[in-house]
């Protein structure tokens, strides 16, 4: 029933704002170059009211009085400027593009920077790094490679483009950790739960993206579901403005990566978009060190190329709606469909090559996306509904083997390259989402943030090759999760705003329905359960310099579908005794700020208990999730970031992390507490990123740019299993990497186009995130971004 | 102002130093070439440590079993878990993991094992069963589709022939092997899909499968390495151990008789009436000394939750086909049986097998002339999955 009333809500919030139709002035505050001013400043005398630009510069004054009214628009950086608007009775709705002038052309970035929606974010009491991905739109790098380089962060990747990652954000990883798109959950909407997060963030290729905001921590409460203790929001582009612009690039590996963003907006508030990418690559980097087997069955080390790691993927998106209207500041009706087709080259330690198995996903998207400020009085709302279709495809059906030069060696007389049993897999999930997100702005220093996320997942498949081996085919059979997330905030300025207080509590509902095989037959397995969350934050404006941060969050993360209920397609049996894994989460720290510089730091501390872990034993025993282990993190993080110049930024952040396992024996399935205190295995503990960019201006013409990064990765040497166990000197290590990349680009005087040349890993290192696994040498690449069109 | 940035400057410039330190430090000292006495090893140790999902196997060499504690503050990381077989001269291991990896360890003058070669069969999940009959002959079978018998020499590590067991079906998982005579007899797991017990009869003499004998007595040989489901008595009589897991069948044992190479019908233990649980291996070491393991609690065979361990190791007389009861009383229970559990004879009248506890990890001794168990050694650093003994 609980599920239904946030349709009946979201619906009804529909209806609310076709109903207010009131004298209006609307408009959007750019700047001479056409960019959208965000955070601007718009006072309206007459009726002495005030508002601040959204992120796309846009603005709107409702429930007017007709006449002649004054506007005052102000924004730090440009000269402010007065406007005079008439309201006629015949003409109740006037709509202005407003420009404001730049005071000086050697503005520094940093005073910009300080009033856009970005900085509002780390300005808010979460701990929270957010990444311009804008910046990078010229670049070659990936996501994953763009989430990596924030403080905190740490990705584990296995290899090339769209290759396995593990994303963990202070210390907590894997499930614990939660990625968004635009607010919504991931696994809604791409394949995250089939193929992990590497091949997923894929399929959303930087130039699709305007920012990440990383929260650590404590989640707020926009962010809907049972993050552990941080989350990962990707807040794509939505230019209120005509453009065309594309990109396309050429790397190494045959690299392609092309992009295409469009959009159109009628004087009427109609707009249409089209968003598209094509990302394709070999991965056919060498790899050093490989064994291949002679005849006696001894292996021969020899150095060979990634044969069977080629990677596609494409979407296509596209949106019509309406924005700027009385009764809704966007509303947008989208549909996307992409495809992906992901070879897989190795198993997960690369000492056993495969030749044919890989992955094959299609996804469709359809969404209704409608926001509104002051959609009734004080209240702004925010509301999504979707639909989404993914279908995965995993073909592991041949009884060739093969090693590391590609070659057929023999064949097997049963069992697939990874299952015993073949499979040519196809699975069907189908997910519906709803959204709501509303904010009452009770007074300038008090605003109340409802969210809440409701979904329905069902899947089913079938394996004609499977049910061969198993007499029956038992992916048939369902499985469907339902959830509900909801959560309050209160967020509310003490003394002149100086103090903010940040208090949430989320509620988190699911019920999931599965199947277990028992003596050959497929029995329904499901479970209930609800947990709950809080946090409390504080942020402390001591001076125009210095900003401080507390905040503490008591998070759960219930335990998944399959972590409760199993899944036969990865041998994984039912645990119905799982409990939720616990989290208390502390992050201190503050930034300050000066004109050429800034910095920051924060001290982390986690507490989990109940952490879920993967008991494996070999199928077809089943292998099952238990509750193992608690750990406590200790963590600082730094950044510092300088520009003593406009020609010259540094940016510079390393992170110490120490996790320290703090079960006793009963929950470390061990005999004694010998692991009590010791630092957990295979786990990076010290890591840092470093980029000096300068850029040279006015160079061949006047206001082009010439831009050259270096920019650098380091990540401390950690022992693959336990530090205390064993010889140190002839422990497995996962070595140390220091990653270095180089990268020039130009761009013309009107920001028509972009040539970048790159390269990575410049010293041609050998480099391993995960014990074995190779990633790329030295690799170039070429990008061409351009704006056929900007208004 | 000035003082800010001369703060953030040293910050720089700390942390370059810092990751300059970090990348180039930590090499050891330069050893220095005192002579060092050679450390005489009698017996190899395997210990699993870790905790979590974070678990290997570690080797260590022994110059007696007469401690009372063993650690693994010396044992070589294998980086997979292993069971570990013995020439008498070295030590070997075969581990689970992709592709099927054999390790041959000998132990060097300081008594590290050290890996001296390997044995890897590409395409392969693991090695399911590993049988060495001398220095230089032994046999081993590979999960994951591979119908094949490899023959090696443990001496050379090399393999040195093959044997086609393709015929044997597929989708099998090849339990345990035992050599009689001429004959080599591979246990055969279907996981219950057949609902009988089969066996592959192989010829040695040629190298060829002669054929697959079955009953339906019982079902599914389910082993993996570690532990032991053959076995032959002092009249030469095979005896086979079948849990009858995933089937309605009981557990059992089966025999066959010296000589013969099919299954004596008149034979049957139905271990599955004798206990009404589930069993595991079979241990013989001479008239009163034979052994399985009982699960308590068919959920859990596996003994991976942290709270109860749940087999017991049971005497059982073979020829009487009945229980004689606990090895003894006031053992505690151990976990994981069918991953874990081994019995040893490392002398004439000395059996030694682990418990894995949620107390304690030991290796326990049982003398075959009085029956007596007394705790051998305790391990501090994880549970015990194997030991070797070398020729002397």
């Amino acid at each position: 029933m609980h599920y239904n009333s946030y349709f009946i809500i979201v619906f009804l919030f529909f209806s609310i704002s076709c109903l207010s139709q009131q004298a209006t002035i609307s408009g959007v505050v750019i700047n001479s170059k056409g960019e959208p001013l965000s955070g601007a400043h718009i006072y309206e005398s007459k009726a002495n009211r005030s508002v601040v630009t959204d992120i796309s510069g846009s603005f709107e004054l409702d429930n007017l009085s007709l006449g002649q009214h004054d506007l005052t628009i102000s924004y730090i950086g440009y000269y402010t400027k007065q406007e005079k608007i008439l309201l006629k009775k015949e003409q109740p709705k006037v709509k202005q593009t407003i420009v404001l002038t730049q005071q000086s052309d050697e503005l520094d970035e940093v005073t910009l920077k300080a009033t856009s929606e970005a900085t509002k974010i780390k300005n808010s009491t979460t701990t929270v790094s957010v990444i311009k991905a804008q910046a990078f739109h010229t670049r070659s790098i990936t996501t994953s490679d763009l989430l990596a380089t924030a403080s905190g962060v740490q990705v584990r990747q296995s290899g090339g483009v769209g290759n396995s990652a593990e994303i963990s954000i202070q210390g907590l990883s894997g499930r614990q950790v939660k990625l968004f798109v635009d607010g919504i959950p991931m696994d809604f909407l791409l394949p995250v739960e089939e193929l992990g997060v590497g091949p997923s963030l894929a399929m959303l290729p930087v130039n699709l993206i305007k920012r990440m905001e990383i929260y650590k921590g404590a989640v707020p409460v926009s962010m809907g579901v049972d993050a552990l203790g941080g989350a990962i929001n990707m807040v794509t582009r939505k230019e209120k403005y005509d453009f065309v612009e594309a990109s396309a690039g050429y790397s190494s590996f045959n690299t392609w990566r092309t992009s295409i963003n469009a959009r159109k907006i009628l004087a009427s508030g109609f707009t249409a978009g089209l968003t598209g990418f094509y990302t394709s690559s070999d991965n056919n980097y060498r790899l050093h060190d490989v064994n291949v087997i002679n005849e006696q069955g001894n292996p021969e080390s020899i150095s060979a190329k990634k044969f069977h790691d080629s990677f596609r993927s494409y979407m296509i998106k596209a949106d019509i709606g309406m924005i700027d209207q009385s009764w809704a500041d966007r509303i947008l009706l989208s549909f996307s469909y992409a495809d992906l087709y992901d070879e897989i080259q190795h198993n997960f330690e690369m000492r056993q090559p495969y030749g044919e198995a890989l992955n094959r996903v299609s996804t469709y998207n359809n969404a209704l996306q409608y926001e509104k400020k002051e959609l009734v009085k004080n209240l702004d709302a925010n509301l999504y509904v979707g639909y989404n279709r993914i279908i995965t495809n995993f073909d592991d059906a041949t009884l060739n083997i093969y090693n590391w030069r590609g070659e057929i060696v023999g064949q097997r007389t049963s069992g697939g390259e990874i299952t015993a049993s073949q499979n040519k897999l196809k699975l069907t999930g189908d997910n519906i989402t709803g959204r709501i997100n509303l904010q009452y702005n009770a007074n300038p220093a008090t605003k109340l943030i409802f969210n809440g996320v409701t979904s329905f997942f069902k899947r089913s498949g079938e394996d004609p090759v499977a049910a061969d081996f198993y007499g029956e085919d038992y992916f048939k059979n369902p499985v469907s999760i339902n959830k509900v997330t909801s959560g309050i905030g209160l967020e509310r300025g003490f003394f002149n705003e100086k103090i903010t207080s940040y208090s949430a509590v989320k509620l988190y509902h699911y019920t999931a329905k599965g199947f277990e095989i028992e003596d050959n037959e497929a029995h329904v397995v499901e479970q209930q359960k609800t947990e709950y969350g809080a946090s409390q934050s504080f942020s402390w404006k001591m001076n125009t310099n210095f900003l401080a941060k507390l905040s503490y969050e008591y998070a759960t993360r219930l335990p998944d579908r399959i972590e409760m209920l199993g899944d036969f397609s990865a041998a994984v049996a039912a645990n119905p005794n799982l409990r939720p894994e616990r989290s208390h989460n502390i992050n201190l720290g503050g930034t300050y700020k000066k004109k050429t510089w800034s910095a920051e730091a924060y001290g982390f501390f986690r507490e989990v208990e109940d952490i879920i872990i993967l008991q494996a034993v070999p199928p077809p025993v089943l292998s099952t999730y238990q509750n193992l282990l608690k750990t406590r993190i200790l963590g600082v993080e730094s950044e510092i970031k300088i520009t003593p110049t406009p020609w010259i930024s540094l940016v510079l952040n390393s992170t110490f992390q120490d996790l320290r396992n703090r079960s006793k024996k009963e929950n470390s399935g061990v005999s004694n507490d010998r692991y009590f205190g010791a630092r957990l295995p295979n786990k990076p503990y010290l890591f840092g990123n470093g980029e000096v960019q300068i850029t040279q201006r006015n160079l061949m013409d006047k206001e082009d740019r010439l831009q050259f990064w270096w920019s650098t990765r380091y990540v401390k040497d950690f022992f693959r299993y336990w530090e205390i166990d064993g010889r140190k000197e002839d422990k497995l290590v996962i070595p140390t990497q220091w990653l270095h990349n180089l990268g020039i680009a130009y761009t013309d005087k009107q920001n028509r186009y972009t040539i970048t040349l790159e390269t990575n890993n410049i010293f041609n290192r050998q480099a391993y995130d995960n014990f074995g696994v190779q990633k790329p040498g030295r690799s170039w690449h070429f990008k061409l971004k351009t704006s056929l069109f900007k208004s | 102002m000035n003082k800010l940035k001369t703060t953030t400057y040293i910050y720089i410039l700390g942390l370059l130093v810092a990751f300059n330190m970090l990348s180039c430090g930590s090499d050891d000292d330069a050893t220095t070439s005192v002579e060092e006495p050679v450390v005489k090893i009698n017996h190899g140790v395997a210990v699993v440590s870790g905790a979590g999902d974070v678990k290997t196997t570690f080797l260590q060499g022994l110059t007696n079993l007469n401690t009372t504690s063993i650690d693994n503050k010396n044992s070589t990381e294998v980086g997979q878990f292993s069971s570990v077989y013995s020439d008498g001269k070295a030590m070997f291991t075969a581990g689970f993991g992709s592709p099927a990896t054999m390790k041959k360890f000998v132990f060097d003058k300081e008594g590290k094992a050290v890996l001296e070669q390997e044995i890897i069969i590409p395409g392969s999940n693991s090695f399911s069963s590993v049988e060495i009959l001398n220095e230089t002959t032994g046999y081993a079978t590979v999960g994951g589709g591979i119908s094949k018998v490899i023959q090696f020499d443990p001496s050379t590590m090399r393999i040195t022939g093959e044997i086609d067991i393709k015929d044997a079906g597929d989708g099998i998982f090849y339990s345990d092997m035992i050599i009689k005579d001429t004959n080599l007899f591979v246990a055969l797991n279907d996981f219950g899909g057949s609902g009988t017990a089969k066996v592959a009869v192989v010829d040695l003499k040629t190298n060829t499968l002669s054929k697959i004998i079955t009953d339906d007595r019982t079902a599914t040989l389910f082993n993996t390495l570690t532990s032991e489901i053959m076995t032959v008595d002092a009249q030469g009589d095979i005896y086979i151990q079948a849990s009858g897991l995933f089937s309605d069948k009981p557990s059992g044992v089966l025999r066959i008789k010296n000589g013969q190479t099919d299954f004596d019908t008149t034979y049957f233990f139905d271990l599955g009436a004798a206990f009404g649980k589930t069993c595991f291996g079979l241990y013989h070491f001479g008239e009163g000394a034979t052994f399985t393991i009982v699960s308590e609690n068919d959920d859990n065979f596996f003994g991976t939750d942290g709270a109860n361990p749940v087999f017991r190791y049971q005497k059982i007389d073979l020829a009487g086909t009945k229980k004689v009861g606990d090895l003894e009383t006031s053992l505690p229970n151990t976990f994981a049986a069918s991953r874990t559990s081994f019995m040893k004879k490392t002398s004439d009248d000395e059996v030694l097998f682990p418990i894995s506890g949620t107390e304690e990890d030991a290796l326990y001794s049982y003398k075959i002339s009085s029956g007596s168990v007394t705790k051998k050694m305790v391990s501090t650093s994880g549970y015990i999955t194997g030991i070797i003994t070398l020729k002397q």
